[in-house]
Protein backbone atom coordinates (compact mmCIF):
# COMPACT_ATOMS: atom_id res chain seq x y z
CA UNK A 1 0.00 0.00 0.00
CA UNK A 2 1.06 3.53 -0.69
CA UNK A 3 1.07 5.53 2.53
CA UNK A 4 2.72 8.64 1.12
CA UNK A 5 -0.51 10.74 1.08
CA UNK A 6 -1.02 9.93 4.75
CA UNK A 7 2.56 10.85 5.58
CA UNK A 8 2.23 14.09 3.67
CA UNK A 9 -0.98 14.83 5.53
CA UNK A 10 0.89 14.33 8.79
CA UNK A 11 2.55 17.69 8.29
CA UNK A 12 -0.62 19.41 7.27
CA UNK A 13 -3.12 21.68 8.96
CA UNK A 14 -5.92 19.12 8.63
CA UNK A 15 -4.48 16.49 10.92
CA UNK A 16 -3.86 19.10 13.61
CA UNK A 17 -7.51 20.13 13.48
CA UNK A 18 -8.58 16.48 13.69
CA UNK A 19 -6.42 16.15 16.78
CA UNK A 20 -7.98 19.22 18.35
CA UNK A 21 -11.50 17.96 17.63
CA UNK A 22 -10.68 14.50 19.00
CA UNK A 23 -9.22 16.00 22.17
CA UNK A 24 -12.39 17.79 23.22
CA UNK A 25 -14.71 15.18 21.71
CA UNK A 26 -13.23 12.28 23.66
CA UNK A 27 -12.76 14.37 26.80
CA UNK A 28 -16.47 15.23 26.85
CA UNK A 29 -17.71 11.60 26.91
CA UNK A 30 -16.86 10.75 30.52
CA UNK A 31 -17.93 14.05 32.10
CA UNK A 32 -21.15 13.89 30.08
CA UNK A 33 -22.02 10.56 31.69
CA UNK A 34 -20.86 11.85 35.07
CA UNK A 35 -22.99 14.99 34.94
CA UNK A 36 -25.97 12.83 33.95
CA UNK A 37 -25.42 10.59 36.96
CA UNK A 38 -25.12 13.57 39.32
CA UNK A 39 -28.34 15.13 38.02
CA UNK A 40 -30.05 11.73 38.20
CA UNK A 41 -29.10 11.32 41.86
CA UNK A 42 -30.07 14.88 42.76
CA UNK A 43 -33.46 14.61 41.04
CA UNK A 44 -34.24 11.34 42.81
CA UNK A 45 -33.28 12.90 46.13
CA UNK A 46 -35.46 15.96 45.45
CA UNK A 47 -38.33 13.67 44.47
CA UNK A 48 -38.09 11.85 47.79
CA UNK A 49 -37.48 14.92 49.91
CA UNK A 50 -38.74 18.07 48.16
CA UNK A 51 -37.98 20.30 51.18
CA UNK A 52 -34.25 19.76 50.70
CA UNK A 53 -34.37 21.00 47.07
CA UNK A 54 -32.38 24.18 47.80
CA UNK A 55 -29.39 22.49 49.44
CA UNK A 56 -29.49 19.61 46.98
CA UNK A 57 -29.42 21.95 43.97
CA UNK A 58 -26.31 23.79 45.14
CA UNK A 59 -24.59 20.54 46.12
CA UNK A 60 -25.55 19.15 42.71
CA UNK A 61 -23.88 22.09 41.02
CA UNK A 62 -20.68 21.50 42.96
CA UNK A 63 -20.76 17.83 41.97
CA UNK A 64 -21.41 18.71 38.33
CA UNK A 65 -18.53 21.15 38.37
CA UNK A 66 -16.04 18.51 39.55
CA UNK A 67 -17.09 16.19 36.73
CA UNK A 68 -17.04 19.05 34.26
CA UNK A 69 -13.47 20.01 35.21
CA UNK A 70 -12.18 16.98 33.27
CA UNK A 71 -13.90 18.16 30.11
CA UNK A 72 -12.35 21.58 30.69
CA UNK A 73 -8.86 20.07 30.75
CA UNK A 74 -9.75 18.42 27.43
CA UNK A 75 -10.84 21.83 26.13
CA UNK A 76 -7.51 23.32 27.21
CA UNK A 77 -5.59 20.61 25.35
CA UNK A 78 -7.86 21.13 22.35
CA UNK A 79 -7.11 24.87 22.34
CA UNK A 80 -3.39 24.21 22.68
CA UNK A 81 -3.41 21.81 19.71
CA UNK A 82 -5.87 23.78 17.61
CA UNK A 83 -4.08 27.10 17.88
CA UNK A 84 -0.71 25.48 17.25
CA UNK A 85 0.87 26.09 20.64
CA UNK A 86 2.13 22.49 20.75
CA UNK B 1 -47.21 36.02 30.76
CA UNK B 2 -47.91 35.28 27.11
CA UNK B 3 -51.37 36.85 27.37
CA UNK B 4 -49.72 40.24 27.79
CA UNK B 5 -50.17 41.94 24.40
CA UNK B 6 -47.07 44.11 24.87
CA UNK B 7 -44.83 41.03 24.64
CA UNK B 8 -46.35 40.08 21.29
CA UNK B 9 -45.94 43.64 20.01
CA UNK B 10 -42.28 43.52 21.03
CA UNK B 11 -41.80 40.16 19.29
CA UNK B 12 -43.46 41.41 16.09
CA UNK B 13 -41.38 44.61 16.11
CA UNK B 14 -38.18 42.58 16.61
CA UNK B 15 -39.04 40.25 13.72
CA UNK B 16 -39.94 43.21 11.48
CA UNK B 17 -36.66 44.95 12.37
CA UNK B 18 -34.70 41.78 11.54
CA UNK B 19 -36.42 41.36 8.16
CA UNK B 20 -36.00 45.08 7.35
CA UNK B 21 -32.31 44.90 8.24
CA UNK B 22 -31.86 41.89 5.98
CA UNK B 23 -33.58 43.65 3.08
CA UNK B 24 -32.29 47.22 3.35
CA UNK B 25 -28.77 46.94 4.78
CA UNK B 26 -26.06 46.36 2.17
CA UNK B 27 -25.37 42.74 2.94
CA UNK B 28 -23.22 40.93 0.46
CA UNK B 29 -22.35 37.34 -0.34
CA UNK B 30 -18.67 38.13 0.18
CA UNK B 31 -18.90 38.44 3.93
CA UNK B 32 -16.19 39.35 6.36
CA UNK B 33 -15.19 36.38 8.43
CA UNK B 34 -16.39 36.55 11.96
CA UNK B 35 -13.49 36.98 14.30
CA UNK B 36 -12.79 33.65 15.97
CA UNK B 37 -9.61 34.10 17.95
CA UNK B 38 -8.73 33.40 21.56
CA UNK B 39 -6.69 36.57 21.83
CA UNK B 40 -8.97 39.60 21.53
CA UNK B 41 -8.42 41.76 18.47
CA UNK B 42 -6.40 44.92 18.92
CA UNK B 43 -8.57 47.93 18.07
CA UNK B 44 -5.89 50.59 18.31
CA UNK B 45 -2.74 51.46 20.17
CA UNK B 46 -2.77 54.31 22.66
CA UNK B 47 0.38 55.65 20.98
CA UNK B 48 -1.52 56.27 17.71
CA UNK B 49 -4.06 58.56 19.36
CA UNK B 50 -2.42 60.31 22.31
CA UNK B 51 1.22 60.07 21.14
CA UNK B 52 2.23 58.70 24.54
CA UNK B 53 2.67 55.21 25.87
CA UNK B 54 2.62 51.91 24.08
CA UNK B 55 -0.52 50.06 25.00
CA UNK B 56 -2.90 47.99 22.89
CA UNK B 57 -6.58 48.63 23.47
CA UNK B 58 -8.80 45.60 22.93
CA UNK B 59 -12.61 45.38 22.86
CA UNK B 60 -12.57 43.35 26.06
CA UNK B 61 -10.58 46.09 27.80
CA UNK B 62 -13.19 48.67 26.80
CA UNK B 63 -16.06 46.52 28.05
CA UNK B 64 -14.17 45.70 31.26
CA UNK B 65 -13.87 49.41 32.01
CA UNK B 66 -17.58 49.89 31.22
CA UNK B 67 -18.49 47.06 33.61
CA UNK B 68 -16.26 48.44 36.38
CA UNK B 69 -17.78 51.91 36.01
CA UNK B 70 -21.31 50.45 36.04
CA UNK B 71 -20.71 48.36 39.16
CA UNK B 72 -18.74 50.95 41.14
CA UNK B 73 -21.08 53.74 40.09
CA UNK B 74 -24.16 51.79 41.09
CA UNK B 75 -22.63 50.78 44.42
CA UNK B 76 -21.75 54.42 45.07
CA UNK B 77 -25.17 55.81 44.10
CA UNK B 78 -27.12 53.19 46.05
CA UNK B 79 -25.14 53.62 49.29
CA UNK B 80 -24.44 57.36 49.21
CA UNK B 81 -27.57 58.39 51.09
CA UNK B 82 -28.84 55.33 52.93
CA UNK B 83 -32.29 55.52 54.49
CA UNK B 84 -33.97 53.18 56.97
CA UNK B 85 -36.85 52.85 54.50
CA UNK B 86 -35.07 52.25 51.20
CA UNK B 87 -36.17 53.74 47.92
CA UNK B 88 -34.82 53.89 44.39
CA UNK B 89 -31.30 52.59 43.82
CA UNK B 90 -30.87 51.57 47.46
CA UNK B 91 -33.98 49.41 47.14
CA UNK B 92 -32.57 47.60 44.09
CA UNK B 93 -29.24 47.05 45.82
CA UNK B 94 -30.93 45.67 48.93
CA UNK B 95 -32.98 43.24 46.86
CA UNK B 96 -29.83 42.03 45.06
CA UNK B 97 -27.85 41.61 48.30
CA UNK B 98 -30.76 39.89 50.04
CA UNK B 99 -31.16 37.39 47.21
CA UNK B 100 -27.42 36.69 47.23
CA UNK B 101 -27.42 36.20 51.00
CA UNK B 102 -30.30 33.73 50.73
CA UNK B 103 -28.47 31.93 47.93
CA UNK B 104 -25.07 31.70 49.61
CA UNK B 105 -25.84 31.45 53.34
CA UNK B 106 -26.44 27.71 53.31
CA UNK B 107 -23.35 26.87 51.25
CA UNK B 108 -20.70 28.88 53.03
CA UNK B 109 -21.18 27.49 56.52
CA UNK B 110 -20.48 29.32 59.79
CA UNK B 111 -18.01 31.82 58.33
CA UNK B 112 -20.33 32.95 55.54
CA UNK B 113 -20.13 36.66 56.41
CA UNK B 114 -16.42 36.63 55.72
CA UNK B 115 -16.71 34.84 52.38
CA UNK B 116 -19.82 36.67 51.25
CA UNK B 117 -18.04 39.90 50.22
CA UNK B 118 -15.68 38.11 47.86
CA UNK B 119 -18.22 35.64 46.48
CA UNK B 120 -20.86 38.33 45.89
CA UNK B 121 -18.30 40.61 44.21
CA UNK B 122 -17.26 37.76 41.92
CA UNK B 123 -20.90 36.94 41.17
CA UNK B 124 -21.83 40.52 40.27
CA UNK B 125 -18.65 41.13 38.24
CA UNK B 126 -19.01 37.91 36.26
CA UNK B 127 -22.74 38.20 35.59
CA UNK B 128 -22.54 41.83 34.43
CA UNK B 129 -19.51 41.00 32.29
CA UNK B 130 -21.36 38.10 30.69
CA UNK B 131 -24.45 40.20 30.02
CA UNK B 132 -22.42 42.96 28.33
CA UNK B 133 -21.47 40.46 25.63
CA UNK B 134 -25.16 39.89 24.89
CA UNK B 135 -25.96 43.52 24.07
CA UNK B 136 -27.26 43.59 20.47
CA UNK B 137 -24.38 44.68 18.24
CA UNK B 138 -21.65 43.41 20.54
CA UNK B 139 -19.55 41.07 18.45
CA UNK B 140 -21.15 42.11 15.17
CA UNK B 141 -20.26 45.81 14.83
CA UNK B 142 -16.64 46.79 14.56
CA UNK B 143 -13.73 47.55 12.28
CA UNK B 144 -11.97 45.35 9.76
CA UNK B 145 -8.56 44.04 10.75
CA UNK B 146 -6.36 42.42 8.13
CA UNK B 147 -3.65 39.84 8.71
CA UNK B 148 -0.76 41.77 7.17
CA UNK B 149 1.66 38.86 7.24
CA UNK B 150 -0.64 36.42 5.45
CA UNK B 151 -1.49 38.98 2.77
CA UNK B 152 2.18 39.91 2.26
CA UNK B 153 1.43 43.58 2.81
CA UNK B 154 1.75 46.41 5.28
CA UNK B 155 -0.80 49.11 6.04
CA UNK B 156 0.87 52.48 6.64
CA UNK B 157 -1.46 55.43 7.05
CA UNK B 158 -3.93 55.44 4.19
CA UNK B 159 -1.89 53.22 1.92
CA UNK B 160 -1.32 49.53 1.51
CA UNK B 161 2.26 48.60 0.69
CA UNK B 162 2.68 45.22 -0.94
CA UNK B 163 5.88 43.24 -0.99
CA UNK B 164 6.34 44.00 -4.66
CA UNK B 165 6.40 47.73 -3.78
CA UNK B 166 3.02 48.52 -5.29
CA UNK B 167 0.90 50.83 -3.16
CA UNK B 168 -2.84 51.13 -2.96
CA UNK B 169 -5.16 53.63 -1.34
CA UNK B 170 -7.62 52.24 1.16
CA UNK B 171 -10.26 53.55 3.51
CA UNK B 172 -9.10 53.11 7.06
CA UNK B 173 -11.13 52.54 10.20
CA UNK B 174 -14.67 52.57 8.88
CA UNK B 175 -17.43 51.02 10.91
CA UNK B 176 -18.54 47.71 9.51
CA UNK B 177 -21.41 45.43 10.28
CA UNK B 178 -20.90 41.69 10.24
CA UNK B 179 -21.60 40.48 6.71
CA UNK B 180 -20.80 43.84 5.14
CA UNK B 181 -18.38 43.38 2.22
CA UNK B 182 -15.20 45.35 2.88
CA UNK B 183 -14.74 47.57 -0.16
CA UNK B 184 -11.11 48.29 0.54
CA UNK B 185 -10.35 44.61 0.17
CA UNK B 186 -11.14 44.67 -3.55
CA UNK B 187 -7.86 46.38 -4.51
CA UNK B 188 -6.07 43.71 -2.45
CA UNK B 189 -7.73 40.89 -4.35
CA UNK B 190 -7.11 42.71 -7.62
CA UNK B 191 -3.48 43.51 -6.88
CA UNK B 192 -2.49 39.93 -6.25
CA UNK B 193 -3.99 38.14 -9.24
CA UNK B 194 -1.88 35.06 -8.61
CA UNK B 195 -3.58 34.53 -5.27
CA UNK B 196 -6.67 33.02 -6.93
CA UNK B 197 -4.51 30.73 -9.03
CA UNK B 198 -2.62 29.59 -5.94
CA UNK B 199 -5.93 28.78 -4.32
CA UNK B 200 -5.61 31.53 -1.71
CA UNK B 201 -8.51 33.72 -0.71
CA UNK B 202 -7.16 37.09 0.44
CA UNK B 203 -10.51 38.13 1.92
CA UNK B 204 -10.22 35.23 4.37
CA UNK B 205 -7.38 37.02 6.12
CA UNK B 206 -9.57 39.96 6.98
CA UNK B 207 -11.71 39.64 10.08
CA UNK B 208 -14.11 41.84 11.96
CA UNK B 209 -12.75 43.27 15.21
CA UNK B 210 -15.87 44.13 17.22
CA UNK B 211 -16.05 47.22 19.43
CA UNK B 212 -17.67 45.27 22.26
CA UNK B 213 -16.94 41.76 23.45
CA UNK B 214 -17.80 40.18 26.78
CA UNK B 215 -14.80 40.79 29.09
CA UNK B 216 -15.06 37.17 30.21
CA UNK B 217 -14.48 35.98 26.63
CA UNK B 218 -10.91 37.24 27.07
CA UNK B 219 -8.93 34.67 29.03
CA UNK B 220 -7.25 37.31 31.21
CA UNK B 221 -10.27 38.35 33.28
CA UNK B 222 -11.34 34.78 34.23
CA UNK B 223 -7.71 34.04 35.09
CA UNK B 224 -7.49 37.12 37.30
CA UNK B 225 -10.72 36.27 39.13
CA UNK B 226 -9.62 32.64 39.53
CA UNK B 227 -6.30 33.75 41.03
CA UNK B 228 -8.07 36.06 43.47
CA UNK B 229 -10.46 33.26 44.45
CA UNK B 230 -7.76 30.60 44.97
CA UNK B 231 -5.30 32.90 46.76
CA UNK B 232 -7.99 34.24 49.10
CA UNK B 233 -8.94 30.63 49.86
CA UNK B 234 -5.38 30.01 51.08
CA UNK B 235 -5.43 33.28 53.06
CA UNK B 236 -8.67 32.38 54.86
CA UNK B 237 -7.41 28.88 55.52
CA UNK B 238 -4.26 30.35 57.11
CA UNK B 239 -6.31 32.83 59.16
CA UNK B 240 -8.50 30.08 60.57
CA UNK B 241 -5.95 27.34 61.15
CA UNK B 242 -2.62 29.15 61.19
CA UNK B 243 0.46 27.29 59.92
CA UNK B 244 -1.36 24.01 60.52
CA UNK B 245 -3.22 24.78 57.29
CA UNK B 246 -0.18 23.80 55.24
CA UNK B 247 -0.21 20.27 56.72
CA UNK B 248 -2.98 19.73 54.18
CA UNK B 249 -0.32 19.81 51.46
CA UNK B 250 2.90 18.84 53.25
CA UNK B 251 2.07 16.19 55.83
CA UNK B 252 5.30 14.53 56.90
CA UNK B 253 4.12 13.95 60.50
CA UNK B 254 3.52 10.21 60.26
CA UNK B 255 6.58 9.63 58.10
CA UNK B 256 8.86 11.28 60.69
CA UNK B 257 7.28 9.22 63.45
CA UNK B 258 8.46 6.12 61.59
CA UNK B 259 5.16 4.94 60.11
CA UNK B 260 6.55 4.40 56.61
CA UNK B 261 3.49 2.96 54.81
CA UNK B 262 0.83 5.40 56.07
CA UNK B 263 3.38 8.24 56.06
CA UNK B 264 4.03 7.75 52.34
CA UNK B 265 0.30 7.67 51.67
CA UNK B 266 -0.09 10.96 53.57
CA UNK B 267 2.73 12.58 51.58
CA UNK B 268 1.14 11.39 48.34
CA UNK B 269 -2.29 12.66 49.35
CA UNK B 270 -0.72 16.02 50.16
CA UNK B 271 0.87 16.13 46.71
CA UNK B 272 -2.48 15.37 45.07
CA UNK B 273 -4.07 18.19 47.10
CA UNK B 274 -1.35 20.56 45.95
CA UNK B 275 -1.86 19.63 42.30
CA UNK B 276 -5.63 19.96 42.63
CA UNK B 277 -5.08 23.48 43.98
CA UNK B 278 -3.35 24.38 40.71
CA UNK B 279 -6.04 22.47 38.82
CA UNK B 280 -8.60 24.72 40.51
CA UNK B 281 -7.09 27.78 38.85
CA UNK B 282 -7.13 26.10 35.45
CA UNK B 283 -10.68 24.78 35.77
CA UNK B 284 -12.04 28.08 37.16
CA UNK B 285 -10.44 29.99 34.30
CA UNK B 286 -11.39 27.73 31.44
CA UNK B 287 -14.89 26.94 32.69
CA UNK B 288 -15.87 30.59 32.55
CA UNK B 289 -13.80 31.46 29.49
CA UNK B 290 -14.83 28.34 27.55
CA UNK B 291 -18.53 28.78 28.18
CA UNK B 292 -18.68 32.46 27.23
CA UNK B 293 -16.28 32.17 24.30
CA UNK B 294 -18.12 29.14 22.91
CA UNK B 295 -21.41 31.02 23.34
CA UNK B 296 -20.12 33.97 21.32
CA UNK B 297 -18.92 31.72 18.52
CA UNK B 298 -22.25 29.85 18.51
CA UNK B 299 -24.14 33.13 18.16
CA UNK B 300 -21.88 34.27 15.29
CA UNK B 301 -22.27 30.98 13.42
CA UNK B 302 -26.05 30.97 13.94
CA UNK B 303 -26.21 34.56 12.66
CA UNK B 304 -24.57 33.39 9.42
CA UNK B 305 -26.78 30.34 9.03
CA UNK B 306 -30.30 31.70 9.05
CA UNK B 307 -32.37 34.77 9.76
CA UNK B 308 -33.51 35.00 13.43
CA UNK B 309 -31.91 31.64 14.27
CA UNK B 310 -29.71 33.23 17.00
CA UNK B 311 -32.80 34.27 18.99
CA UNK B 312 -33.29 31.06 21.05
CA UNK B 313 -29.53 30.83 21.50
CA UNK B 314 -29.41 34.35 22.92
CA UNK B 315 -31.95 33.27 25.55
CA UNK B 316 -29.82 30.22 26.27
CA UNK B 317 -26.75 32.45 26.60
CA UNK B 318 -28.54 34.51 29.26
CA UNK B 319 -29.09 31.28 31.18
CA UNK B 320 -25.44 30.25 30.72
CA UNK B 321 -24.26 33.71 31.83
CA UNK B 322 -26.20 33.38 35.09
CA UNK B 323 -25.19 29.76 35.72
CA UNK B 324 -21.51 30.49 35.17
CA UNK B 325 -21.53 33.46 37.56
CA UNK B 326 -23.46 31.38 40.12
CA UNK B 327 -21.11 28.42 39.81
CA UNK B 328 -18.01 30.61 40.12
CA UNK B 329 -19.28 32.24 43.32
CA UNK B 330 -20.65 29.02 44.85
CA UNK B 331 -17.45 27.12 44.14
CA UNK B 332 -15.35 29.89 45.66
CA UNK B 333 -17.47 29.67 48.81
CA UNK B 334 -17.38 25.87 48.88
CA UNK B 335 -13.58 25.78 48.53
CA UNK B 336 -13.23 28.44 51.22
CA UNK B 337 -15.45 26.41 53.52
CA UNK B 338 -13.35 23.30 52.90
CA UNK B 339 -10.13 25.25 53.52
CA UNK B 340 -11.35 26.71 56.82
CA UNK B 341 -12.83 23.43 58.08
CA UNK B 342 -10.61 21.28 60.28
CA UNK B 343 -8.68 18.73 58.23
CA UNK B 344 -10.68 15.46 58.29
CA UNK B 345 -7.74 13.06 58.03
CA UNK B 346 -5.85 14.91 60.77
CA UNK B 347 -8.77 14.68 63.19
CA UNK B 348 -9.14 11.02 62.45
CA UNK B 349 -5.45 10.46 63.07
CA UNK B 350 -5.60 12.32 66.41
CA UNK B 351 -8.69 10.42 67.52
CA UNK B 352 -6.98 7.18 66.61
CA UNK B 353 -3.90 8.22 68.57
CA UNK B 354 -6.02 9.14 71.60
CA UNK B 355 -7.66 5.73 71.51
CA UNK B 356 -4.29 4.04 71.35
CA UNK B 357 -3.12 5.98 74.41
CA UNK B 358 -6.13 4.84 76.36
Amino acid sequence: MDFSPVLQAADSEGLRLVGAALAIGLAAIGPGIGVGLVANGALQAIGRNPEAAGTLTTTMFIGIVFAEALAIFGLVISFLIGFGIF
Amino acid sequence: MLKNPRIWIAVIVAIAAGVAAKIFLPFSAQAVRASVAIAPEILFNVRDIFNVGDFDVTPTLITSVIVFILLIGFAFISTRNMQLVPSGAQNVMEVVIEQLVNLFEGIAGPMWRKFFTIAATIFLLVIVSNFVGLIPGAGSIGVIRVDEEKLHMKVIGNQIHFQDDKTHEYTPSGIFILGDAPEFLHPISLADKNAEARGEHPEEHAALAPFLRAPTSDINLPLAIALVSVIMTQVYGMQKQGLKYWSRFFSFGKLLKGDIAFGLIDVFVGLVELISEIGKIVSFTFRLFGNIFAGEITLLIMAFLFLLLPFPFVLFEFFVAFIQAFVFAVLTMAFMRIATAEHGGEEHGEAHGAEAHH
